[in-house]
């Protein structure tokens, strides 16, 4: 049986930024079992990525997968995704791959890569390709990195259906995933769990068999 | 007070004759002449205008005002050309250009147009600051004296004095003072101010004129000018492989060791102050002291160094590093700031500042670093006069020997330099900032 994140355990959270009038999120109580994946579904300004942000902020070792893929234009598809693990070598060996991308760091980023089809773009600065191709370096990129716990911000949003599906598909597989998704078909057929939220608090917390569409067309009303 | 007074005097001669060249920047030759006008340093002016005017406020006046008026022309044609001036069209038809652009144009060029001038003023001040270590009354005369005399507490009172004024303009630079300001700078030059034609006249009409044509006139005393082809070429030559080919030689040695340190240093300064891998404290001490670097005219950074170590070139590039690293990261570092970076950024300053920061400021940065390479040049032939072997070294021992044609060659040739540099690194600014 499963063990619980105990780290992730959310009492009665309510959050709000500074300056702000009303909270963003009021009353989440929400745990975490290791290995399951949870999606976080519900309409733009409901609080999925606040919550998600928070969350991440309680595990530095985790990866995210972050909406605007936050990666860095000038440099290649390598080193984007060897980023994934600068913490897991000593500096100068960062530096010299940096400098001069070592054999070995190139096959094992290749591999990673070769997951979303992403090995032939390796050397290429990350600023010339398209939306979708970029989002499927943040996300080899948050693979790379190989940690137990990933979260992510609508990881597949400019993706096209098919790297969508590859990409939630290895996100959910082998690893405790937190994502938001704006794709609830996506989201029902391969997360463990859905998590509603709708206006800073939790709308339902389901198995995706007991989601039912009228629900969903509730979540989603005005 | 002179420091004040030569600065604001200068900057406002400046502001109206830059204003009146601006409209006509577009024609070429104009274009030429104020970027020659522009590569000469303060400096070099005072040294052609001390024979000219004589060692008094004039001087000190014309060596800002004239190399200002074309940086300001230069800047005002660039924002009348990046200003949307739509709303110009709407005034009537028949109205004449004059009222059209002061109810059109002006209201919308003026923000920048301020900003911009206030910013000169604080560059004038350090300039007029420097030209106290030729002679003129202003704090470099004051901070030389205490030098040579050994009192290093006045020499550093001096200092301070001139971060004092410098730190403090935003308090005291106000738009309503400005025209109290102008009236006392104007007052206060004015007894110190004399002007004798004579002077003007043999300046441009015999003491530029090269020496063989001279030569027999002076001799005689009869002031005779002479026509010799032969020797005036014999003296051309000499003059191009004894003075200006190793004067060009060692400036742009030292421009560039200067521009290749600057930029090693500008990229740790940038390290130690970027808000994303620094805690509060250390970053607002070190920005600081970036502050008190840039705000030091590279001249007086290498005059004290030069102090301590003697002529050399050393002095000469620890001043110019510093003080150009400082306005690099100083100018670069609002962008490294502004970044966004992903919540599982590698722990660890190094690894953060080479793969996130470092890589997405660095055309910004290059660019910056470009913009200071022709300043580098001009900053490097004036340390000449302290003592070192580049142009402003050969120029200074003209000046010394009272050979303006001399003088006038160097400067000529030291502005194409200036210019050549200036156009290459504009181009790869634009290629870089695209």
């Amino acid at each position: 049986m499963s063990s619980t994140l105990s780290h992730l355990n959310l009492k009665n959270f309510t959050f709000s930024y500074p300056q702000a009038e009303n909270p963003v999120l009021t009353n989440i109580n929400l745990t975490f079992k290791d290995g399951e994946s949870v999606a976080l579904i519900g309409p733009s300004g409901a609080g999925k990525s606040t919550l998600l942000n928070h969350l991440k902020r309680k595990t530095p070792q985790s990866s995210m997968i972050h909406q605007e893929y936050l990666l860095v234009p000038q440099l290649s598809v390598f080193h984007n995704i060897f980023m994934g693990r600068l913490d897991k070598n000593r500096t100068i060996y960062n530096l010299i791959n940096l400098i001069y991308p070592l054999r070995k760091e190139r096959a094992n980023v290749q591999r990673t890569a070769r997951l979303l089809d992403m090995d032939k773009f390796i050397d290429v600065q990350c600023r010339k390709l398209s939306g979708g191709e970029q989002q499927r370096v943040a996300v080899s990129r948050a693979l790379y990195r190989d940690s137990s716990l990933c979260f992510a911000d609508e990881p597949v949003s400019a993706m096209d259906p098919e790297n969508g599906e590859k990409t939630i598909s290895l996100l959910t597989t082998g690893r405790t995933t937190i994502a938001s998704m704006h794709n609830t078909e996506l989201a029902l057929k391969y997360f463990d769990r859905i998590v509603a939220l709708k206006n800073g608090g939790i709308h339902f917390d389901l198995k995706p068999l007991d989601v039912d569409a009228g629900e969903l067309k509730e979540l989603y009303s005005e | 007070m002179n420091t004040v007074a030569f600065a604001f005097t200068g900057v406002s001669i400046a502001i109206v004759s830059g204003s009146l060249f601006a409209p006509f920047y577009k024609y070429k030759l104009v274009r030429i002449v104020l970027t020659i006008f522009r590569s000469i340093h303060e400096i070099f002016w005072a040294f052609i205008f001390l024979p000219v005017f004589g060692l008094n406020s004039v001087t000190g006046i014309f060596a800002i005002a004239v190399p200002y008026s074309a940086i300001f022309a230069k800047r005002f044609y660039e924002i009348y050309q990046s200003t949307d001036l739509r709303a110009c069209n709407e005034l009537p038809r028949n109205s004449s250009p004059v009222l059209r652009f002061l109810f059109g144009a002006l209201p919308l060029l003026y923000e920048e147009m301020r900003e911009f001038s206030s910013y000169r003023v604080e560059c004038a001040i350090r300039s007029s600051a420097v030209l106290g270590f030729i002679g003129l009354p202003t704090l470099g005369f004051h901070l030389e004296s205490f030098f040579n005399e050994g009192k290093y507490s006045q020499a550093f009172a001096i200092l301070l004095l001139f971060y004092v004024i410098i730190g403090t303009k935003k308090y005291w630079l106000r738009r309503k003072l400005v025209p109290v300001y102008f009236l006392t700078s104007i007052i206060f030059v004015w007894g110190n101010t004399h002007v004798v034609w004579a002077n003007i006249v043999r300046f441009f009409t015999y003491d530029i004129i090269p020496w063989p044509m001279r030569r027999d006139g002076f001799i005689n005393n009869t002031k005779q000018i002479l026509w010799r082809p032969s020797e005036t070429i014999d003296w051309f030559f000499t003059l191009l492989r004894g003075e200006v080919l190793p004067g060009a030689r060692d400036t742009l040695i030292l421009t560039q060791i200067t521009f290749l340190l600057s930029g090693v240093f500008a990229i740790l300064f940038i390290g130690l102050i970027v808000r994303k891998i620094n805690k509060p404290l250390s970053r607002k001490f070190n920005r600081i002291l970036l502050l008190v670097l840039r705000s030091t005219p590279e001249y007086i950074i290498a005059y004290i160094a030069i102090q301590l170590w003697g002529p050399s070139m050393v002095p000469g590039i620890v001043a110019l590093v510093l003080h150009n690293s400082a306005v690099v990261t100083i100018l670069t570092i609002r962008n490294a700031d502004s970044l966004v970076l992903p919540l599982d950024v590698a722990k660890g300053k190094i690894n953060c500042f080479f793969f996130h920061i470092l890589p997405q400021i660095y055309s910004s940065f290059l660019g910056n670093l470009f913009y200071r390479w022709e300043v580098m040049v001009r900053e490097s032939s004036i340390l000449g006069v302290l003592g070192i072997y580049t142009l402003g070294f050969y120029i200074d021992s003209a000046i010394s020997d009272d050979r303006m044609d001399k003088v006038i060659f160097l400067i000529m040739f030291m502005s194409i330099i200036n210019i050549v540099i200036d156009s290459v690194s504009n181009k790869v600014r634009s290629v870089l900032l695209e």
